[in-house]
């Protein structure tokens, strides 16, 4: 993890107050702010951008040019050549593919194994949940970027892999979420009414619970996108990432790292832009969380 | 107070020993052959062999996790067949320079986090704490290699203050012993300072609302002795704890760090052990590590009894 | 000689999501030195307030408080520092919250000692392990090094009260200082109050919601209701000739141990009211026994009562021979 990795288990507990009631005030979408719209179009841009690169007419983000390393931004690169004189903007639409599946593909993994598990957990009690909560806790004990570098080292530096293995540590996260807000709901009149009308238990998790926790998971999902992310891009700056050429932005920041004294920008333009993104990310997931929280003193 | 420390000490048993089977397994369960993989793509089948009969991959798992466990209790982690030298020696000769590491940073994040924290709550709304809110927010958004590589480039490429790289044992040349550990620390102090100090004004805000607070106003005592002396112990709690696993949880974490910044710590150690595929030292580092941060984290709570008087004698926190 | 606190029109609004608040909405007060002023309401009526604006621990939005010839309201920080602790002390309701957990006694009460008398830490601590004899605590010593909570409910308020005490303040303001008490306790307590006050030749003013804690130990009573003083009157005469119903109402509450078991408490109906948009009239009248058409129109301005020291609120005041006499008269001391 980055230096500093956002500590999922602190943002669990801030993400954690009780799922909204059903009822969604239309005043809700004004309250997030300018700066939510901001951030969610500067990821709407990425991802269309990351979505849509082969289609794009980007020059080959491979194509080496010696003859122009650490160029500065001209019409035919936008975004000036990196140290092998390959396009910048290129390898960064390109890099974008890796990072956003990585970071995508990874936390739904988390998301759906996690919530599963911390939905029966908060909701069954007992002995299952107590063997859940401590599995997670045993998980969580370990250093999580140690864990990864093991396992794509010993295993392989294929995509499907490293998106198993960072979805697979984001799972307690999810898990501590969904148990927290399954608990607090589970109490509620709504799932006492459905009980009293002869609900199965299984149309209760199903019907009454699943839909309240979404958006309390999926704010959370946003923040767990980011850290995913950074997860891949410290993997990919080790060199332990999807083999080159295909470069993640990680990736494009290592490389440029020994130049940084003759032409900085190659890694200082890809690193803005991975900062751009995860800053959206947090904003987002930050402006969406106090609307559910709002919501939720409503009722 | 002894109730309160047994109970934390029967709980951290099973943790143990969950991790440490854990962190045996982690190496073990990889496919394919361990031996081969250690040995190498350029090994000849003799010294795969040898490999595999030397670290006794050929028993059952359960035997080997009970054989290795038994050894690793009486502090034999294993000997790496790379370097020949023995795992807890590595371990040894590394930790110090991953703690100098975590003890400069940390204490560079107190000295940024606490006067913030506590001007910000004191404030709380104003110009500052939007200021402090804001860039905290920011900073825990740019990724760990990211941090790294601006500092590298502000303060050894642009100022030419620091070294980028390399380190200086502290016997040799203190002054560039501090010197070599300044852009690493910082790297970490960052991060860190940006999360205590959003920590610190949240508890402090709560704490500032409390009754006794109100009455120290009432005893017309000045603003800084209120907010230091009544204010800020209480608030500290979450503080310190934090700190505490912060440190345990870095003592792998810093890995990338030491690994930009080429220091020769612990994290290091395992980075250019998974490298090379030593699995004896990846093993052995991995549960040490593990091991740490649980105890570590064992040593906060009691560290949290101590200093909370509340919880020294026994009674329910109000 | 002047008063040594004088308040005049005191108005302290605040700002809700719903419109400004008025919690105290011009009280006037005058204490002479050495006198105990009792001021009594029902939670909600503004008491609290009252006496935290006071020493201006809550913003006061307009009025004058003039304190031995200074305005609290207009005095710059540090002179109000200089008063707040010294000059006036204030005592408040619970005293395991306002009580610091993770500081010890001793310190607590030496900090005012050292801040305003600029004592030394040793002197501080010696006059801090008198205080606590002063105020009844067995074996001072070992008191001043232990926490707050290792003591009893009883033994933090009479810390509380050593605290307040410390710089010998011309002022004692003691905020409901027994309701979060034992009733076993809260005699005691108000006792010792009395006597402290006695010996420092300190002026007091006890706040209650309880009639019963401000009978006989009070020179003068305040009735306060949605946030005005609506009688008052030196405390013998308020309960002989009690004027406003609301008063006589807070006197027939009282549960009486000469009544048979089981007779009824005679609660006064409905709530309090609303302080953000307080309809016309009287605030009293949606619950008076006495109320009549002018009572929902005018408010009633504070009157005195002839010539006698005695001030009212109300059109239609108690007429002084008729009460029956189980509803007035002496009310037992020392709390409910």
């Amino acid at each position: 993890m980055a230096a500093h990795s956002p500590d999922l288990t602190t943002e669990a507990i801030i993400v954690a107050p009780a799922a909204a009631g059903v009822d969604r005030p239309p005043r809700a979408w004004h309250r997030l702010g300018a700066s939510f719209w901001l951030s969610v179009a500067w990821l709407a841009l990425v991802t269309l951008v990351a979505v849509a690169a082969p289609a794009l007419h980007l020059a080959d983000p491979n194509l080496q040019d010696l003859t122009d390393r650490g160029g500065s931004a001209s019409p035919q690169h936008l975004l000036g050549t990196d140290g092998l004189g390959r396009d910048m903007l290129s390898r960064l639409a390109w890099g974008a593919r890796i990072s956003l599946t990585v970071g995508c593909a990874s936390t739904l993994l988390g998301m759906v194994v996690g919530t599963l598990l911390g939905m029966t957990a908060g909701y069954v009690r007992g002995r299952p949940e107590g063997v859940v909560v401590a599995t997670m806790d045993a998980l969580l004990a370990f250093p999580a970027l140690v864990l990864i570098l093991a396992v794509t080292t010993f295993i392989g530096h294929d995509i499907s892999i490293i998106v198993g293995v960072i979805g697979f540590l984001g799972i307690p996260a999810f898990a501590r979420v969904a148990r927290a807000n399954t608990l607090a709901l589970a109490q509620r009149e709504f799932v006492l009414a459905a009980r009293a009308m002869g609900a199965s238990e299984l149309r209760i998790i199903g019907l009454e619970i699943l839909p309240n926790i979404v958006a309390p998971v999926l704010t959370f999902g946003l923040l767990v996108v980011a850290v995913a992310m950074i997860a891949e891009g410290t993997l990919a700056f080790l060199g332990l990432s999807v083999p080159p050429p295909a470069a993640s932005w990680g990736a494009m920041v290592a490389e440029g790292r020994g130049d940084l004294d003759i032409w900085p920008q190659v890694s200082l333009i890809p690193a803005t832009v991975f900062f751009l993104t995860i800053f959206a990310l947090n904003l987002a997931a930050d402006r969406l969380r106090r609307v559910v929280e709002v919501r939720e003193s409503r009722i | 107070m002894l109730t309160f420390v047994r109970g934390k000490v029967l709980h951290l048993v099973p943790v143990m020993f969950a991790v440490t089977c854990f962190s045996f397994l982690l190496t073990s369960l990889l496919p394919g052959d361990a031996a081969v993989v250690m040995a190498g793509p350029n090994a000849t089948a003799e010294s795969v062999a040898a490999l595999r009969s030397g670290l006794k991959l050929d028993q059952p798992l359960p035997v080997r996790y009970v054989d290795w466990l038994g050894k690793a209790v009486r502090g034999d982690l294993g000997t790496s067949p790379r370097s020949q030298t023995r795992v807890l020696e590595s371990i040894r000769e590394r930790l110090p320079i991953t703690l100098e590491l975590l003890l400069i940073a940390q204490v560079m994040g107190l000295l940024v986090a606490v006067p913030i924290g506590i001007a910000s709550a004191y404030r709380a709304g104003g110009i500052l704490d939007q200021a402090a809110s804001g860039a905290a927010f920011a900073v825990l958004a740019i990724p760990g290699f990211v941090v790294a590589i601006v500092l590298i480039y502000l303060f050894a490429v642009q100022m030419d203050l620091v070294p980028a790289t390399g380190y200086t044992p502290l016997l040799t040349n203190p002054l560039e012993n501090l010197r070599s550990f300044f852009l690493p620390a910082l790297t970490v102090a960052l991060g860190e300072a940006a999360a205590y100090t959003r920590l610190l004004r949240s508890d402090m805000i709560a704490t500032l609302q409390e009754d006794y607070i109100a009455m120290a106003r009432a005893k017309g005592l000045p603003t800084w002795h209120i907010l230091l002396r009544h204010a800020l112990k209480p608030s500290s709690f979450t503080l310190l704890t934090v700190l505490g696993i912060n440190i345990g949880r870095l003592l792998g974490g810093a890995l990338i760090v030491e690994t930009i910044f080429a220091l020769p710590g612990i994290g290091r150690l395992l980075v250019e052990a998974i490298y090379a595929r030593d699995l004896v030292v990846v093993q052995g580092v991995v549960a040490f590590v593990a091991v740490a941060f649980v105890l570590v984290n064992f040593g906060v709570d009691l560290l949290y009894a101590v200093l909370d008087p509340r919880i020294r004698h026994g009674r329910a926190l109000a | 000689m002047p008063p040594l606190l004088e308040v005049t029109d005191l108005c302290v609004e605040f700002r809700t999501e719903r419109g400004p608040l008025r919690a105290v909405d011009g009280v006037s007060l005058k204490l002479e030195a050495g006198r105990t002023l009792g001021i009594v309401g029902e939670s909600g009526c503004g008491k609290t307030v009252l006496s935290r604006s006071l020493l201006r621990l809550t913003p006061v939005t307009a009025g004058r408080i003039v304190f031995d010839g200074r305005d609290i309201v207009t005095m710059d920080e540090s002179e109000l520092r200089d008063v707040r602790g010294r000059d006036v002390s204030i005592v408040f309701q619970d005293p395991m919250t306002s009580l610091n957990p993770v500081l010890t006694i001793g310190s607590q009460i030496a900090e005012t000692l050292i801040h305003h008398l600029r004592m030394s830490r040793r002197a501080a601590r010696a006059r801090a392990r008198e205080l606590l004899a002063a105020v009844g605590i067995p074996s001072p010593d070992a008191r001043l090094r232990e926490y707050p909570h290792q003591l009893s409910g009883g033994m933090r308020q009479r810390v509380t009260i050593a605290m307040a005490l410390a710089c010998e303040p011309r002022l004692l303001v003691a905020d409901e200082p027994t309701t979060a008490l034992d009733v076993t306790v809260q005699a005691q307590i108000l006792d010792l109050l009395k006597q402290q006050q006695r010996e420092r030749g300190m002026a007091m003013i006890l706040i209650s919601h309880d009639l019963g804690v401000v009978a006989g130990r009070t020179d003068e009573i305040a009735v306060m209701y949605a946030g005005r003083i609506v009688e008052r009157a030196p405390t013998g005469l308020l309960f002989r000739r009690t004027r406003m119903p609301y008063t006589e109402a807070l006197l027939r509450a009282i549960p009486r141990l000469e009544h048979a078991s089981h007779t009824r408490l005679l609660a006064i109906g409905g709530r309090p009211p609303d302080l953000v948009d307080p309809a016309p009239g009287c605030r009293f009248a949606p619950r008076c026994s006495r109320v009549r058409e002018r009572c929902r129109i005018d408010e009633p301005p504070l009157m005195p009562d002839g010539a006698a020291d005695h001030d009212f609120a109300c059109w239609y005041p108690v007429e002084v021979p008729d009460l029956p006499p189980h509803s007035r008269g002496r009310v037992g001391v020392g709390g409910t």
